[in-house]
C-alpha cells in the first residue's frame, strides 16, 4: 500500500479491504447510493439584481429545500431548515434578507451564531453576495472584538447585525434603547447552528430569545425566525422550545450526493481478561494514510485536543518516512489562531491542503468544501455528531468513504456493535429546559431590567407574576402602583449571568509565570476542586501548569508554567440525598423515581500519574470544603426483599456493591447516548443501603444546578436504560467486566459482568444471551 | 421544604393555571385589579412626599409626579460675557440647568432617573423646579412634564450630562415610546472644569468645585452612592425623610451649576476680569479656546497669564486620605488623583510662541521664541531651532539662523554629554546647518 501515485477513492478502499489485518476489524460496511439533485427555479418575486448576483456565483437554480424555505420566509412564516453539512443552508436566509433589503433599505436583520468565527465568516459571505447583486448593504459583526467607534455606527446604521447569543444577552438587550432602529425594523432573526443550542447553553439562549422577542413586541416589530440545524432527532421540537413559536419544518434535502461507503471498525482485542483493545488513534492513522498518499483529500477527527496533536504527529511521521505529502497535512482545533484556521479552511477548499486532523471544532458550519474521506477516531458521542462528521466526506458526484473507529469505552463499543443504532436509529434529540428555575429567574431579572412586566404578562411557561413576586421578596423587582413590575435594584443583572454555564461562580486561573500575571482560564467550582486544587497539574493548550495556591474564598487559582512527566487525578467523595420526589413508579424488583436531590462532593486525595503509562508516582491530600449542588436526579431502588430472596439467592454485600456500580456504569453510558448528552452531564452515585430508601439505590444526577430536564427524561425511559445496559454488558467481549462495560475492576476475583447482568435482570431486563471471550455478538 | 423546590412547585402551579386560563378565557375576573391597594398606597406616599417637600402632587395617566418649586434666588449672570467663553451658547439662548438622581450608575434600560432638578434664569433671578417620581407608575407623566419644561431652542447645562444624565433620559423616553425632546445645544461643564480649573483641585467632582471655586460649603449633605438605596428603600415602604435630603442635594447641585456658570463668566469672561485670574486657569482656558479654534482668544489668555501677579495656586479638595473608596468608585467625575502640576511660566511662553506663529504674527513669534531660548531649560534647544526657522524663512537672515543653530547645537551637545541625547534635535540641526552653510556661500 505504499503507493504515492494518485489513485481513485475506490481503488484505495479496495486495496485497504484486501489487507486482512484491516478488513478483520470492519464490523459493518454500508453502501449509501448516489442521489441526484432536485432543483427548483429562483422565485419569481426575487429582485433581478439578486438573480444577477447569484448568477455570478454560478447559481441559476435552487435546491428544493432552499426554495421551500425561502418561499416560507418570504411569506412571513418561521422555518427550521434541517439538511446535512454543506447543502447550502445559508442561502435559505441570505436570499430573503437580501430581498427584504432590496425592497426596503430601512429593514433590519439579526444573525445569531454560536461562535464569533462563524459570524465573521457569514458577514464575508453575505457581503460578497450583496456586492455581486449591486446592493449597498451594511452588514457587520457586533462582538467583543468590535472597536468602540464602529459599535455606535452599527447600532444606528447596521442593516444586518451578526452577533452571538452572549453579546445579544449582555451588550444589546440591556441597552436596547440605543438599538431602537434595529428593534423597530427587525424583519428576520436567523438562528444558525440550532443543534448547538441544547443543554444549559440552549436553556439560556431560549431565554435570551424570549427577551429579544419581548423587546421586538415593545417596538412593534414582528420578525420571522429562520433556524438552521444539522441533523438531529427533534429539530422542530428544538426550534419550538428555543423560540417559543411553531416553525415550518424543511428537511427534504435537494442537494445531490455521490456514492458513499460507511465502515464501522473495531480495534483488535488485545487481552480478553482486561478487555484491553488496540488504540483507535493508531488505527485511524492506518486508515487515513493510504488516502493521503493517493492524493485524496481526507479529514481525521479526534475527540480531544490531545488526540488531534497525537494523530497529526503520527501522520506526519509516517508521511515523512515514506516521503509523502507531509506539509499538506494540517491540524485544526480550538486554540489555533483564527487567521491560521482561515488559511486551513481556504486551503481545503482550494485543494492546497490535502489532509486535516480536527476536533469537532470543524463540526460546526465552517465551510471547507467536501472531501474524499473522513476517518473518525472514536465515536463522537452522538449519532447526530457522527453524521455531521461523516458528512464532511462526500462529493456532489463521485465516491467517498467514511470510517468510524471505536475506542474501548462502553459507549463506543455499544455503538460499533449495533450498526443499526448509527444507520437506522433516529438521531438523538436535543434537549433543553428553558424553564429551569435558576435559569428562568436569572433571565426574568434581566428581562425586567430591560422592560417592566405588565401584570399577567407571560414569560416562558406562564404569567410571570408569581416568579416576580418571589424576586420582589428579594428586592430585585417591585410591583408599582400601575400593577407593572419594575426593576428596582442598583445592580446590572445581565452581568451576573454567563450563558455557557448554569453556575455563575467560577474560579479564575492566573498564570504567575510572566512578569505581569495574566488570567488564562476559568473553571466552575465543581471542576475547580479536581482541576486546580493545590499541587495539581493543570493542562491548558497542551502546556502544563502547577497550581501553587488556590484561594478558595477569592475564587482564584495561582499557577506556574512547569514541564513535568506526569499529570494529576483527583478523587472525589460524592454523597447524595433526595429532597423531594416529583414522580414515582413501580419497576420489576423495585421502584423508579425522579426528583430534587442535594449532591455533596468533597475532593479527598489526588494521584500523580505518569503520562502514557499511567504509572502511579505518588499521592497527596486535598484540603477543600465540601461543595453542595442542588439538582435533579433519577434513581432506581431495589426492593430490599430481593436482596435476600430474589432470583439467584441471597446477595452477598460485596457482590451487591460491585453489581450496583457495574450496572450503574453501564446505565450511565446508555443514558448519555439515549439523551444525546455528554457523559459529564450525568453523575453516578450507587448506595448499597441508601439512608433515604434503606435499600440499594442507583442515582443518576444532573451535574448542572437545578438540572435541565434530563432526570425527568431518564425516569420516562427507565426500561430502555435497563435493557440497554444489560445488552451493553452482555455484548462486551471481555470475560468478567472491563472499562468498556462495567467500568474499571474494583475487586479482583469477582465476576462483575455476571453480577451486573443478574442485577439488571432482577430489574426487568430480558435474560440476555451473554457472549464472552473475545467473540463479538453477530 | 427549601426555597428552590418550593418554587418548582409554584412553577407547576403556574403551568396548571395557564392551562386553566386557556380553557376559561384569560383576563382577571372583573372588579378592581389585584394591585389596587398598591395604587392607593402609592397615592398616599405621593401625597405625603408632596407635603413633606412642600411640593404639589400632579396626577397623570397611570400615576403622577411631585413638583417642587422653592423660592427663586438672585443669581445675576452677564450672558454677554458668558457667551465669549469657549463652548458656551450665545447671549440670547435660553439655558436650562439639569441634574438627575438615578437608581444606579449602569446606563442600561433598567436604570431609572427618579428626580430631575431643573433651573433657569428669569432676569437676575434663578428659578428652580424639581420633578420627583413617587412611584415608577408615574414615569410617563413625569417625562412629559420634563419635556414641557425644555424649550425647543434651549441649551442644556449639565455636569457630565453628555455621557450620563442626558443619554439616560433619552433611554427613559424611548422606553416609554416617546420621542426624546430635541435640544438646541448642550453645555457640559465637566470638560470645561477639567481643562480650566482641574489643575488646582484634587478632583473634578461638583462638590470639590463648590469648595474650591465657588466658596460654598454645604451643611449636611449625602454621598452620591447613598442615593439609589434611599429611593429604592422608600419605594418599598421605607421612610420619606431620607428622600428630602436627596431632594436638597439635587437642588444644591443644580444651583451650583448656575453658580459655576456665573463664576466662570465673572472670573474669565472678559479681558479685564482675566487680569486677576490664576495663570493656571488662563493657561487651561487658552487650551479650551484652542480646541474651539479661537486662537486670538487663546493668545489673550496667555498674555493675561504672563502679565498677571505670580500667585501659587492652592490645591483645594477633600484630599486623598479623607476620600473613601465608595466615594471614589461612585464619583461621576472620576478623575480623582494627584494634582496635575501648574504650568511653569516657560510652558506658557512656548504655547504663546506657537500661537503667534499659527496666527501668522511672525515677528512677535520670533521674539517669543527668543525669550524661550534665552530662558534656557528643557525647551531651549527647540526654541533655538524655531528662531533659526524664523530668521531663515521670514527675516531672510541666514547668518543669524546659523548662529541660532550653533546655540541649539551647544545645548544638544551638553545634553548628549549628560547622557540624554536629543536625537530629533540633532538630526534636524544636521540638515539645517548644511543647507544654511550652502546658502551662505552663494553670493547674494
Amino acid at each position: 500500500m505504499r503507493t504515492y501515485a494518485p489513485a481513485t477513492v475506490d481503488a484505495v478502499l479496495d486495496e485497504l479491504l484486501a489487507e486482512p489485518s484491516m478488513a478483520r476489524g470492519v464490523i459493518h460496511h454500508e453502501l449509501i447510493p448516489a442521489r441526484a439533485a432536485r432543483t427548483a427555479p429562483l422565485p419569481s418575486w426575487l429582485d433581478s439584481r439578486i438573480s444577477t448576483g447569484l448568477a455570478q456565483r454560478g447559481i441559476s437554480q435552487l435546491y428544493t429545500h432552499q426554495a421551500e424555505a425561502i418561499e416560507a420566509v418570504h411569506a412571513g412564516r418561521d422555518v427550521v431548515v434541517v439538511t446535512p453539512t454543506a447543502s447550502g443552508k445559508s442561502l435559505c436566509y441570505t436570499l430573503p434578507v437580501l430581498q427584504a433589503l432590496a425592497a426596503d433599505p430601512s429593514a433590519r436583520a439579526l444573525f445569531l451564531f454560536p461562535t464569533k468565527a462563524l459570524g465573521q465568516d457569514q458577514v464575508t459571505e453575505f457581503s460578497t453576495l450583496a456586492q455581486l447583486s449591486g446592493l449597498d448593504v451594511a452588514a457587520a459583526t457586533y462582538d467583543g472584538d468590535t472597536p468602540a467607534p464602529i459599535r455606535s455606527a452599527i447600532r444606528t446604521a447596521g442593516q444586518v447585525v451578526v452577533t452571538n447569543p452572549d453579546m445579544l444577552h449582555a451588550a444589546i438587550l440591556p441597552h436596547h434603547t440605543k438599538w431602537f432602529q434595529l428593534f423597530e425594523q427587525l424583519q428576520v432573526i436567523v438562528v444558525d447552528e440550532l443543534h448547538t443550542y441544547r443543554g444549559v447553553f440552549g436553556s439560556h439562549v431560549a431565554n435570551v430569545l424570549r427577551r429579544l422577542l419581548r423587546l421586538c413586541a415593545h417596538y412593534g416589530s414582528h420578525p420571522v425566525i429562520v433556524c438552521c440545524s444539522a441533523t438531529i432527532g427533534n429539530p422542530l421540537e428544538l426550534a419550538s422550545t428555543l423560540t417559543g413559536r411553531t416553525p415550518q419544518l424543511v428537511d427534504q434535502n435537494g442537494a445531490p450526493s455521490g456514492e458513499r461507503h460507511l465502515l464501522l471498525v473495531d480495534p483488535p482485542l488485545l487481552d480478553a481478561a482486561t478487555g484491553a483493545r488496540g488504540s483507535a488513534l493508531t488505527l485511524a492513522n492506518r486508515w487515513a494514510l493510504p488516502f493521503l498518499r493517493a492524493g485524496r483529500q481526507t479529514i481525521v477527527f479526534g475527540r480531544s485536543r490531545t488526540a488531534v496533536e497525537l494523530l497529526l504527529t503520527g501522520l506526519r511521521e509516517a508521511l515523512r518516512e515514506h516521503a509523502g505529502p507531509r506539509s499538506r497535512v494540517r491540524g485544526y482545533r480550538g486554540g489555533y489562531l483564527p487567521t491560521e484556521r482561515r488559511s486551513i479552511e481556504q486551503g481545503l477548499r482550494s485543494g492546497e491542503v490535502l489532509g486535516v486532523v480536527s476536533t469537532n471544532a470543524l463540526e460546526l458550519g465552517v465551510d471547507i468544501g467536501r472531501l474524499d474521506a473522513a476517518i473518525i477516531a472514536g465515536y463522537p458521542g452522538s449519532v447526530a455528531g457522527t453524521w455531521q462528521q461523516i458528512g464532511r466526506a462526500g462529493r456532489r458526484s463521485g465516491m467517498s468513504v467514511a470510517v468510524v473507529i471505536a475506542s474501548g469505552s462502553p459507549v463506543d463499543q455499544y455503538v460499533i456493535h449495533h450498526p443499526d443504532f448509527l444507520l437506522n436509529g433516529a438521531p438523538e434529540e436535543a434537549r433543553l429546559d428553558p424553564d429551569n428555575l435558576h435559569i428562568l429567574l436569572a433571565h426574568l431579572k434581566a428581562a425586567t431590567f430591560e422592560l417592566p412586566f405588565e401584570p399577567g404578562e407571560v414569560f416562558g411557561p406562564g404569567p410571570a407574576d408569581d416568579l416576580l413576586a418571589f424576586l420582589a421578596e428579594e428586592h430585585h423587582v417591585r410591583q408599582a402602583a400601575d400593577g407593572r413590575w419594575y426593576w428596582s435594584s442598583e445592580n446590572f443583572p445581565a452581568s451576573a449571568i454567563s450563558l455557557r454555564t448554569a453556575a455563575s461562580e467560577n474560579v479564575v486561573i492566573i498564570d504567575t509565570t510572566p512578569d505581569r500575571p495574566r488570567v488564562i482560564g476559568e473553571v466552575d467550582l465543581f471542576g475547580a476542586q479536581t482541576a486546580v486544587h493545590e499541587d495539581a497539574i493543570y493542562l491548558h493548550e497542551s502546556a502544563q501548569f502547577h497550581v501553587d495556591r488556590l484561594d478558595w474564598d477569592e475564587r482564584k487559582a495561582y499557577v506556574r508554567r512547569v514541564d513535568v512527566d506526569h499529570y494529576t487525578q483527583a478523587d472525589v467523595a460524592v454523597t447524595l440525598k433526595p429532597l423531594d420526589v416529583f414522580a414515582s413508579a413501580a419497576l420489576p424488583g423495585g421502584t423508579r423515581e425522579h426528583g430534587e436531590v442535594m449532591v455533596a462532593s468533597l475532593a479527598t486525595i489526588y494521584k500523580k500519574l505518569k503520562f502514557i503509562t499511567n504509572e502511579n508516582l505518588g499521592w497527596g491530600r486535598i484540603h477543600l470544603p465540601e461543595i453542595e449542588l442542588q439538582t435533579t436526579a433519577a434513581w432506581l431502588t431495589l426492593d430490599p426483599a430481593i436482596v435476600t430472596t430474589g432470583p439467584g439467592g441471597t446477595w452477598r454485600r460485596n457482590e451487591l456493591d460491585v453489581a450496583l456500580v457495574g450496572a450503574g456504569r453501564a446505565i450511565q453510558a446508555v443514558a448519555s447516548f439515549l439523551l444525546m448528552v455528554s457523559p459529564a452531564d450525568l453523575g453516578l452515585v450507587c448506595q448499597v443501603r441508601s439512608p433515604h430508601h434503606e435499600a440499594p439505590t442507583i442515582y443518576l444526577y444532573e451535574t448542572v444546578p437545578g438540572g435541565v430536564g434530563l432526570a425527568e427524561r431518564l425516569f420516562g425511559r427507565t426500561d430502555e436504560l435497563i435493557a440497554g445496559a444489560a445488552e451493553l454488558i452482555a455484548g462486551c467481549a471481555c470475560d468478567e467486566g472491563c472499562p468498556s462495560c462495567t467500568g474499571p475492576r474494583l475487586e479482583p476475583g469477582i465476576n462483575v459482568r455476571a453480577l451486573a447482568i443478574r442485577l439488571l435482570t432482577t430489574l426487568g431486563a430480558a435474560q440476555p444471551v451473554t457472549v464472552g471471550g473475545g467473540v463479538v455478538v453477530p | 421544604m427549601n426555597q428552590a423546590s418550593l418554587l418548582e412547585r409554584r412553577l407547576d402551579r403556574l403551568r396548571l393555571s395557564r392551562e386553566a386560563a386557556v380553557h376559561e378565557g384569560s383576563g382577571p375576573a372583573g372588579g378592581e385589579p389585584a394591585w389596587a391597594p398598591l395604587t392607593r398606597s402609592a397615592e398616599q406616599r405621593a401625597e405625603r412626599l408632596a407635603q413633606a417637600l412642600d411640593g404639589s402632587w400632579v396626577r397623570g395617566p397611570g400615576g403622577g409626579y411631585v413638583r417642587i418649586e422653592p423660592a427663586s434666588i438672585q443669581l445675576p449672570i452677564d450672558r454677554d460675557r458668558s457667551a465669549g467663553l469657549p463652548g458656551h451658547p450665545g447671549p440670547d439662548v435660553p439655558l436650562v440647568c439639569l441634574d438627575t438622581e438615578t437608581t444606579g450608575l449602569a446606563t442600561g434600560a433598567g436604570t431609572l432617573a427618579f428626580l430631575i432638578g431643573l433651573g433657569w434664569w428669569e432676569g437676575d433671578a434663578f428659578r428652580q423646579v424639581q420633578l420627583l417620581l413617587p412611584d415608577q407608575a408615574g414615569e410617563t407623566a413625569f417625562l412629559d412634564a420634563l419635556a414641557d419644561l425644555l424649550p425647543a431652542n434651549a441649551w442644556l447645562v449639565t455636569y457630565n450630562g453628555r455621557s450620563f444624565d442626558w443619554p439616560l433620559l433619552v433611554t427613559r423616553f424611548r422606553l416609554n415610546r416617546r420621542p426624546p425632546p430635541a435640544l438646541a445645544g448642550h453645555l457640559d461643564l465637566l470638560p470645561f472644569v477639567r481643562r480650566v480649573f482641574r489643575h488646582r483641585m484634587t478632583d473634578a467632582r461638583l462638590k470639590t468645585v463648590e469648595t474650591a471655586l465657588l466658596g460654598v460649603r454645604r451643611g449636611r449633605d449625602i454621598e452620591g452612592w447613598e442615593i439609589p438605596g434611599r429611593y429604592l428603600e422608600m419605594l418599598r415602604g421605607g421612610p420619606i425623610a431620607p428622600i428630602s435630603e436627596v431632594v436638597r442635594h439635587n437642588h444644591e447641585d443644580v444651583r451650583s451649576l448656575a453658580r459655576l456658570m456665573a463664576h466662570a463668566e465673572q472670573q474669565l469672561g472678559g479681558t479685564r476680569e482675566r487680569r486677576s485670574a490664576p495663570a493656571g486657569d488662563l493657561f487651561g482656558l487658552a487650551r479650551a479656546y484652542r480646541r474651539s479654534r479661537r486662537d486670538r482668544d487663546a493668545l489673550d489668555c496667555l498674555d493675561a497669564a504672563l502679565e498677571g501677579p505670580a500667585r501659587a495656586p492652592v490645591a483645594v479638595g477633600p484630599g486623598p486620605i479623607q476620600r473613601s473608596w465608595s466615594t471614589i468608585l461612585t464619583a461621576r467625575a472620576d478623575d480623582t488623583g494627584p494634582l496635575p502640576s501648574t504650568p511653569a511660566r516657560l510652558e506658557i511662553l512656548v504655547e504663546r510662541a506657537r500661537l503667534l506663529r499659527r496666527l501668522g504674527r511672525h515677528r512677535e513669534a520670533l521674539e517669543a521664541w527668543q525669550d524661550v531660548a534665552h530662558a534656557g531649560g528643557h525647551d531651549a534647544a527647540i526654541a533655538w531651532i524655531e528662531v533659526a526657522k524664523c530668521l531663515e524663512h521670514r527675516e531672510r537672515d541666514p547668518a543669524g539662523a546659523l548662529n541660532a543653530c550653533a546655540a541649539a547645537d551647544r545645548l544638544a551637545q551638553r545634553s548628549r554629554m549628560l547622557g540624554r541625547p536629543l536625537r530629533l534635535v540633532e538630526a534636524d540641526l544636521g540638515r539645517r546647518r548644511i543647507r544654511l552653510s550652502r546658502r551662505m556661500k552663494v553670493p547674494a
